[in-house]
């Protein structure tokens, strides 16, 4: 995986050009197949682009994500949201308590998934018993070209805080100088 | 009373009412007598064994008649053209040869010769009797008794002329109709007409009664049948005590109910509970047969589906009116449908609770094939507008009223079946500015199990 985006657009889905995908649909097993599309066209989407905030009112506007402009069809947000709902219960999107649930993380990798890679990578570079702060995995040379780098702030120090939990890191210092001691 | 009082030698005449035997006009009370003791005894004349015809124009006996009557040997004035008796032609000179034969070969007694009374309708008002070698005074009596017995009656006697009431008991005084009722208004005057109009208005009440009792006489004979059908019935279950009892009971029932011809008449049969069952029972065979008769063709010409609504409007119109069904009984009869085991079924959609009526064979099976081969079409023939997605691989969207054209449905029918294809997740929809639209469900064709497992594949992959 390379670090920047790569530079051909997101291929969507056949279903993305198919007009009743953007109608709420009644029957109960297609209403889920339906949610469980939108869902991975959601996470892949974010993961392509990198994206690891979705704004609940900007998004439509936005991103071709809910809007099909070539079928003119739209998703409607209420629907949205019911695909938010979808994924947060399966754990892949979280919303920010802060703004008032209008910002929301969408998990295409879990803080858990993100923390185990975190790992990973400490031990393969040999850094165990090292500090790093968090500005040095975000934006430092040495982390260019792994997974982390240049991701959410926000979803790195969720991520740590799992490896705090799991004993294997220990967060001190200040809000804009954080650093992370690695065991 | 006048000596020559006697019953055998009674006439009456529409004319002139003097007596044939004296000349003697009789009085009013004599008049007056014989139309009391007609109110009383109200008695039809008697079916007439014998009777000859009175003559035209009566009038006062010769006693030196000298011309006898070749039919009833009464002796005639010599300047009459016809019997004063019996009416007969008095042409003795040259007798037809009909007449003579006739003559011979009957004894001299009196007969009925219709043509012989032009002036008078096929219904005697009057019987005369001549006697002419004794013999008057037993059949006086014997009349008498019968009269007094009411034989007739014992003899299915003929329904009583209206005219009865003008008929006398005083034979020796002719009265007539004319005479009676003047002299009933001499009676009363105002009272007088009131009592006619009562006397009308109670012979109306007769009239009326007589004609609802032969009705509600047929009706309660019918109920009877049919009770008596059950009873049979009821008496074979207690015997048999099995299931195929109740069959019996139907059967029976049901073939009454055939004999009778009355079969989906439901006064017929009353408002018991039994004989509502078989009402409904024969009201659902009619149906059925309705629907499938093929001069009508009335399920496949609405698309092999047709609403009960629509049924019962249909039903109840080509009944021309008479006889129409309740929809309470109509719904009850289409219900009894799977139970008679006839060939069509009641089918109730689920999401609206409408109720459509179809071919038994029909299923929704070969509705959503018949669906979906069209469907399959749309993906070959491209669409009247332009649209913007791939419509050989999308088709396009239907909506009921698409449906209800290609397939002859109603739109409500049409909806509903579309929903049903929807529920089996044949098709899916689409909600726009143009209205609800439904598509080949390509959201959810198999492949989309769950992301679940793309995503841990994914992440897996990592």
């Amino acid at each position: 995986m390379s670090s920047s985006p790569p530079p051909q657009p997101f291929k969507f889905p056949r279903e993305h050009s198919f007009p009743p995908f953007f109608t709420p649909q009644t029957n109960l097993t297609t209403h889920h197949a339906q949610q469980t599309k939108w869902s991975s066209l959601v996470l892949s989407y974010c993961r392509h682009h990198r994206i690891f905030k979705l704004s609940l009112s900007d998004s439509l506007s936005q991103s071709d994500l809910f809007h099909n402009q070539q079928i003119n069809r739209r998703l409607s947000p209420q629907h949205q949201r019911s695909i938010i709902d979808f994924l947060r219960k399966e754990g892949r999107a979280e919303y920010q308590k802060e703004n008032g649930g209008d910002l929301v993380y969408i998990y295409w990798r879990t803080p858990e998934e993100w923390a185990g890679i975190i790992e990973s990578w400490i031990e393969e570079t040999a850094q165990k018993g090292q500090v790093l702060t968090v500005y040095e995995l975000l934006e430092g040379e040495n982390t260019r070209g792994s997974e982390f780098y240049g991701m959410d702030r926000e979803v790195l120090i969720k991520a740590l805080n799992v490896l705090v939990k799991r004993g294997k890191a220990q967060i001190f210092g200040q809000e804009d100088s954080l650093g992370v001691k690695f065991f | 009373v006048p000596s020559n009082f006697d019953p055998t030698s009674a006439n009456q005449h529409t004319s002139l009412p003097p007596c044939l035997a004296c000349g003697i006009k009789p009085t009013l009370t004599h008049v007056l007598k014989a139309a009391i003791s007609n109110a009383t005894h109200h008695n039809p004349p008697l079916p007439p064994p014998l009777q000859s015809p009175s003559p035209i124009r009566p009038s006062q006996p010769d006693p030196e008649a000298s011309f006898q009557c070749p039919r009833c040997t009464f002796l005639n004035h010599p300047s009459l053209m016809s019997c004063e008796i019996c009416g007969a032609p008095l042409i003795s000179h040259n007798l037809p040869s009909d007449l003579t034969q006739r003559i011979n070969t009957e004894s001299p007694g009196p007969f009925l010769n219709n043509s012989s009374f032009p002036n008078r309708n096929d219904t005697p008002e009057s019987i005369k009797l001549s006697f002419r070698g004794g013999g008057e005074k037993i059949f006086y009596e014997r009349l008498k008794n019968s009269l007094t017995q009411r034989k007739w009656l014992l003899q299915g006697a003929p329904p009583i002329p209206s005219s009865s009431s003008s008929t006398p008991s005083n034979p020796s005084n002719p009265s007539t109709t004319n005479d009676d009722i003047p002299s009933r208004n001499k009676m009363g005057g105002i009272a007088g007409l009131e009592r006619q109009n009562l006397a009308i208005r109670q012979k109306n009440e007769l009239v009326i009664g007589t004609a609802f009792e032969d009705l509600e006489a047929l009706m309660a004979s019918a109920k009877q049948i049919v009770e008596l059908a059950e009873s049979f019935a009821r008496q074979q279950q207690q015997t048999k005590g099995s299931s195929s009892s109740s069959e019996n009971n139907t059967l029976l029932a049901e073939s009454v109910s055939d004999q009778l011809g009355l079969i989906t008449t439901k006064d017929i049969v009353g408002n018991n509970s039994g004989g509502n069952s078989l009402y409904l029972s024969e009201l659902s065979r009619t149906l059925a047969e309705f629907l499938t008769d093929d001069r009508k063709n009335i399920l496949r010409k609405s698309g092999g589906i047709i609403s009960l609504v629509d049924l019962w409007a249909v039903f109840n119109r080509a009944r021309g009116g008479v006889e129409l069904v309740s929809p309470a009984d109509f719904e009850k009869a289409a219900r009894l449908w799977e139970e008679l085991n006839l060939p069509v079924r009641l089918r109730t959609f689920k999401k609206s609770g409408v109720m459509v009526v179809q071919a038994k064979e029909r299923t929704d099976d070969q509705t959503v094939k018949s669906l979906l081969a069209w469907m399959k079409d749309l993906h070959e023939f491209p669409p009247e507008k332009e649209v913007a997605w791939d419509w050989r691989l999308f088709g396009r969207g239907v909506t009921a009223r698409d449906a209800a054209e290609r397939f002859g449905w109603s739109i409500g029918v049409a909806e509903e079946e579309l929903e049903m294809a929807e529920e089996r997740g044949v098709l899916c929809r689409e909600e726009g500015i143009e209205g609800l639209k439904f598509w080949e469900n390509f959201i959810d064709a198999g492949e989309g199990k769950g992301y679940k497992d793309a995503a841990t594949l994914e992440s897996e992959r990592l």
